[in-house]
Formats: C-alpha cells, structure tokens, sequence
C-alpha cells in the first residue's frame, strides 16, 4: 500500500505558539520564548505519528502583505510550496488580532483548519469561544488547543487529515458596494480569482510581478477607489478587514474579567516603573551573574575539580604502570583531559545561567527590557528590533547575528551585527568565572559588572559610529508587543537546559579536544620539533611576538597572549590553554596569580569580552554583513574597543590603586589624545556639513 | 488636532488618522491600529519613551515620535 505524503504549514501571528505546537507534533526540540520573534527560518519536521506528514513551522506574521523578512518567507513558502494544508494557529486569548490572518487565509482558498491555541489559558483571561460558530461564519474548521499541554493536539492533527482531502471554499468577505464593484471589474478584466484581485487591489509587489497580466489596464480602478478614500488600496482594504472582524466576533467570543491580563498590569507596574525599572534589571542582571558564577554554580565547580585532579592522577598512575612513554602520558593527561576536563568542570555554572536565560525568556520579561531599553537604543539609531539578537547573544553569538537579519534596515542591520558580539556569550562566562574565582573570590560585582559592561559598550560604541557617520541611521521605528506574563514551562527549561548542555559538551569534545591536542604539541615541541621546555617551545615564540602588544594593558606574559590567540576558535579555549599552559602547578588559581594581578585580570576579562568572537560567529558576520570589507570593518571596531577599554581599565586602574604610572602609559596617553582630537574634529566637520 | 500623544495615561482614544510613514503604518494597521479602533493609554517606558497602549485586547509599544502623527479623539 503507498501512502500519499502531505505538507501541514505552520501560519499565525507571532508568539502565539506555532513552534510549541510545532514541537508537539513532531517531537523535537526547537527553541520557544515568550517574546514575538523567535523563529526567523521556516522548520521542518515530521508528525510522530504518522511519517507521511511533514510540518512545516514558519516565521510567525500579522499578515499576507510581504514587507517584512518574515512576511516574505511565509508568504513564498505558502506560494511556490503550495502545502496541502495550513494550519492557522490562533492565540485565542488575542483572538481580534489573530483573525486579522485568518479571514486572509481563508481568503485564498487554501485549505485552512483553525487551531485555537491557548486553551488554558481561557478561564483566567476570562473568554471563551464558540468554534463551532466561528467555523460556520469563516468557512474553515477550528480546534481548541492547548500546545503548551499538549491537550486535543491528536484531535487536531485527525481533524486536519480529515480535511486534506475534502474541497475548501474561499472565504467571501463583503465590502461596500464601491469595493465590491471595483474588485469584480479587476478580477473580470485581468481574468483574475477574488483573491488575487483583492491583492491587485492591494498593490501587493508579489502579485504585480506577474509577467502574463495588463495590470495598467486597472489602474485607474484602483486609483479612483483611493481617490475616493484618500488611502492606499492596501489601506482601505486593512480598514475594512478590522471592521468585518469587529463585526463577527461578539457571535463567538464571550469576554469576563481578564485576571491574567490584571495580573500583569501588576507586575509591570513594578518591573517597568519609572524609577524602579532600571535598578530592577540590573538586579535581576546581578543575580544571574552572581548565582550561577559564584555561589551555586561554584560549588559544583569546586565539587568537579576534584574529581578532574583525581581523574588525572589516576590516568597518569594508571599509564606509567602500563610503561606508555612520557610524552603521550603528557599528552594525554596534562593536554587532553587538563584541556578539555578544565572546560567541563565549568558545567554547573552554564547549566545555571541558561537556566537564568531561558526563565527570562519563558516569562516575557525580555520584552520589557527591550521596552524600557528603546530609548537608549534610539540614540544610537537602533530599534527594539535590535534588541532581539542582543537577548539571544546571551546565549551564543552566532544564532544572535544570524537573527539581526529581521532588521530590515541595511545601516541598522550591520549596526546591530558589530554590537551584538558584546553581550557576554556563554562561552565567554567560564573565563569570567576563572579569573573571579581566583582573584574576586569575594566580591559579589564583578562578574555581573562583565554584562553591564557589555551593554554600556552597545551603547557608547553606537554612539561613537554614529558620530563617526560611518551609518547615516534614523532609528527605524519601534512597534513591539508586550505578551502577557507566562509561567515558563518546566518542560520546554529542562528540554531547553538538556539542548545547551548537550551542545557543550559536543564542543568540548570536538573543538576544545582539537585545540588542546595543538595547545600542547606547540607548547612542547620548538620549531626543529624537538620535545622542549615551555619557555623555548614553539607556541611561546608565538606568544612572544604578541606579547608586547598587550603589555599596556597589564597581561604582557606569552601565555596570556596564546591564551588570547586560541580563543579564537571557541572562547572556552582561553580557559583550557592557560590551564594547559599553567599546567605544571597544581592549583590553577595559584599559577594565575603568577601572571596576572586582579587589575591585569579584569583587564584581561575585559578584553575577553569586548574583542572579536570565535571563528563561528565571525563566519556568521561575514555571511549576513554579505562582504569580507564589512567583516573586516567589524574586526577592527570590535578590537580597537576591547583594546581601548582593556587599556583604560588597566592605566586609569593603575594610577588610582597603585597611584603609578606605567611606564608607557603617558606615551599612548599622548597619542590617545591626538586621536581623540582628530576624530572630534572630524565629527565636528562632517556634522557642519550635514 | 488631538494625537494619541496628548491622551493621559488610563485614558481611552479613538483613531481617526494613522499619518506615519508607510511602512510603519502598514504594520500598524496590520496589529489592528485602523482607523475606528479604541486604544487605552497605559503609560509611558521609564526613559518617557515610548508609549505603551492597549489596542484590541494586547499590549503595545510605539514611540512618541509615531504616536504625534496619529490623530486620535479623545473618548470620555
């Protein structure tokens, strides 16, 4: 027996749940927040049950009219794709907005079945909804879901397989007589069905760009009706839309009190009150720093250590007793498992902060930071839309700047790509949590000081671009929902944790086992390859050319600099070479305070932070900045600042703690100047002449 | 000419002109900000921009910049 195989397509407004239920269907893992753009690429996977339907999850949009990226990529998929199904998930707690969609799905003709989503959500927000009348009037059958508990997911895939082989008939939606008049004189003259005359009508770009019709021969239709309107085609039929809906829902949708939405109106009457609003995020910021890298998060690390040293001794001992030579025992033992058992010791205090990011996440409250950021962001000519990629930056840089490509403007775009790095990754935290667990043991700030940092750089960096007019940015404008507060799931923060874990551990295995094999050869063998000391071994000839340029900023030691080097392919090996090259001492913290003091350390924390990303995310950059001239431009900004941050720290440090000079510090301190003179002259200049 | 910018905060509008630039207008009748819709004005970011407004039943941000080209009537 063959079995046909079909295409369900994930269609509704963003952050009503499409990739929740999408995870439902086919059991896998995709990332979910609670915030309106989280899935920019469309998703495939394959319904558990049944192997001959593929679900299709697409960029969640508010409508078919393709100006955004999302819009573009549901509106072609749902175009040349032509799935055999859609499924137009609602959240039905938003149910005026999310009809918006609909009727224009069901418009087309497509076979359309209704998920109303959010079935628990109902009773507290005080509406329910009839689907059996909803179906009557749109033409379209509905299922009250719940995809986040997993409720009548079953029944709605059996309604759906059910309907895939009956005929579907387009929603017609009466407009006033004029309307009606005007589309039935394209779709006559063009030869046109009503939705592609409603989109003529329209003006939509993918319609028009239909080689085999005389569009021009209905211009003055169109024309007119505007004329008459004094709006777009596109306009009057959004107006007309709103007011259909506005009409049909009290047939279907009872309303009571809405306690959940009373109940969030309490907590942002806290979390974005004037004054309260920023000394609570940076508190919320401090704790997330605070727990996972010092208290809870240490302890584990201090509980996994010892098992690391008492793994190596144990291999050592078990390796000698074997008679295997001594350099693959060092290998071995102070290469690969120093290496890589160094970055996996680091895992309790990952797990931590993702468990941080993704409550966050889950909850809703990003987007009020993006809320109460907006101001900042518009002074550098950035948008709220910007802000997304820097809340996935938590995470990982790369997804972050792949993400930037929703910014629809190209200045604003690249902007966001060259500040998002800053945001501390999470590859950068076991670096942090190193070098304050050996110099801060103590003190509560300075971990937390990294992100807030990273974001005063977004910011002063913004700014010095945009005085460098290196983008002629007007902020684009900023149109953002603020979902309702949500309960994080326990499942999707466990599914989320296991993902990020698993994905460190693989990197830990792949990328760090690789560097730490190199680390070591290099650091043991000189350039003739023979086996050497440290000190005269091929990676401190490295090292040593390096050297010097750091030495302003208080970490001229070779191994800092290689440590500097390798981080480049994974921010994680910064910690595994210099455990590798300190290798000889037992006690890391120990052997860091031999090259480093706390001033040159949170110099060095800083630069961590700020310089270029790994290999990945600078791949990343290339790839959406769509030019090596605009990655280069990037690597050079992004390093001048670590630099020049590095520095300041450093000098201005010195000068306050130890009241000294350093040597050449009054030299760069001169020649700073000079630069800072020639750029605000340069401002200056191209300011007059705008 | 009344803007959505010259609502007070708990106060309630309607729309009656969406004059911002085309693209943002597009997205925000699209969110349901047409002409005839009601609006609650719910406040303001703590840096006093941007606005945040309730419309068709969610909550949403707009800058002041947008709002003073949106011309509303203020309801009782």
């Amino acid at each position: 027996m063959t079995q046909k195989n079909y295409k369900i397509a994930l269609i509704g407004n963003p952050n009503s749940g499409k990739t929740t239920l999408f995870n439902a269907l086919t059991k896998m893992r995709q990332t979910v927040g609670n915030w309106p753009g989280v899935t920019i690429e469309k998703k495939q996977g394959v319904y558990y049950k049944n192997k001959s339907v593929t679900i299709v999850d697409l960029p969640g949009i508010y409508s078919l009219t393709p100006y955004s990226l999302e819009e573009k990529i549901a509106r072609d998929y749902l175009q040349s794709e032509k799935p055999d199904l859609i499924i137009n998930i609602i959240d039905t707690t938003n149910l005026e907005r999310n009809l918006y969609l609909t009727t224009q799905l069901a418009e087309t003709g497509a076979k359309v079945v209704a998920a109303l989503n959010m079935l628990d959500e109902l009773e507290s927000s005080g509406i329910s909804v009839d689907e059996n009348r909803l179906s009557d009037i749109l033409g379209i059958r509905a299922m009250p879901i719940s995809a986040l508990k997993n409720r009548n997911i079953t029944k709605l895939m059996d309604l759906c397989l059910a309907e895939i082989n009956r005929p579907s008939k387009a929603l017609k939606i009466e407009y006033p007589e004029d309307i009606e008049k005007a589309l039935s004189e394209i779709s006559q003259k063009l030869e046109l069905d009503r939705f592609s005359a409603i989109k003529v009508f329209e003006r939509d770009s993918l319609t028009l760009s239909r080689q085999d019709k005389d569009f021009a021969s209905v211009e003055k239709t169109v024309l007119a009706a505007e004329k008459r309107y004094g709006e777009k085609g596109v306009e009057i039929i959004s107006n007309l839309r709103y007011a259909y809906i506005e009409k049909i829902i009290p047939s279907f949708q009872t309303k009571k009190m809405n306690k959940r939405a009373a109940l969030s109106a309490k907590i942002d009457k806290v979390l974005t009150n004037k004054y309260l609003a920023f000394p609570i995020f940076v508190l919320i910021i401090w704790l997330m720093y605070f727990i996972s890298i010092q208290t809870l998060g240490n302890l584990g690390l201090e509980a996994l250590e010892r098992v690391l040293e008492l793994l190596k001794g144990s291999v050592r001992g078990g390796l000698e007793a074997a008679g295997i030579s001594p350099w693959l025992i060092g290998l071995v033992v102070d290469g690969i498992i120093t290496g890589v058992g160094t970055i996996l010791t680091f895992l309790p205090q990952i797990i931590l902060l993702f468990l941080f990011i993704s409550l966050l996440e889950g909850c809703g409250y990003m987007a009020r930071v993006a809320y109460i950021m907006d101001r900042l962001f518009k002074k550098i000519g950035l948008s709220g839309k910007s802000f997304i990629p820097m809340i996935i930056g938590c995470g990982c840089s790369v997804p972050a700047i792949m993400s930037a490509r929703t910014v629809e403007n190209n200045d604003e775009r690249r902007l966001t790509i060259m500040l998002t790095p800053f945001i501390p990754c999470s590859a950068k935290l076991p670096v942090f949590a190193l070098f304050v667990g050996a110099f801060f043991p103590d003190n509560a700030f300075v971990a937390p000081s990294m992100y807030l940092l990273g974001i005063a750089m977004v910011i002063a960096g913004g700014l010095l671009l945009k005085k460098l007019r290196l983008f002629k940015t007007q902020s684009d404008t900023f149109v953002l929902e603020l979902p309702q507060y949500r309960l994080p799931q326990l499942k999707n923060v466990l599914i989320e944790l296991w993902e990020k874990s698993k994905s460190f551990i693989i990197k830990a295995g792949t990328i760090i086992f690789a560097a730490s094999i190199v680390l070591w050869v290099l650091q043991n063998f000189d350039w003739s390859f023979r086996m050497v000391e440290a000190e005269r071994s091929l990676l401190a000839s490295i090292g040593n050319v390096l050297a010097p340029i750091f030495a302003p900023l208080g970490f001229g030691d070779w191994r800092a600099s290689v440590a500097l080097l390798a981080g480049m392919f994974a921010k994680e090996t910064v910690v595994s070479s210099l455990s590798i090259l300190l290798g000889s001492e037992a006690d890391i913290a120990a052997a860091l305070a031999t090259i480093f003091t706390p001033l040159s350390a949170y110099s060095f924390m800083a630069f961590v932070l700020l310089s270029f990303p790994c290999i990945a995310a600078l791949g990343a950059t290339k790839k959406e900045m769509g030019s090596t001239k605009w990655l280069l431009i990037t690597m050079g900004f992004q390093v001048a600042t670590a630099y020049l941050v590095a520095f300041l720290i450093y000098n201005i440090g010195s000068l306050y703690f130890y009241n000294k000079w350093i040597v050449l510090a009054p030299l760069i301190f001169a020649a700073a100047s000079v630069a800072a003179i020639y750029l605000y002259k340069r401002i200056k200049k191209k300011g007059a002449k705008t | 000419m009344l803007t959505l910018l010259d609502i007070t905060t708990r106060k309630t509008a309607i729309i009656k002109d969406v004059l911002v630039r085309e693209s943002t207008k597009r997205r925000l009748m699209d969110m349901g900000l047409t002409k005839g819709a009601t609006v609650l004005m719910k406040g303001r970011a703590p840096l006093g921009d941007p606005i945040l407004i309730t419309l068709r039943g969610f909550d949403l941000a707009i800058r002041k910049a947008d709002a003073k080209n949106i011309v509303v009537e203020e309801l009782p």
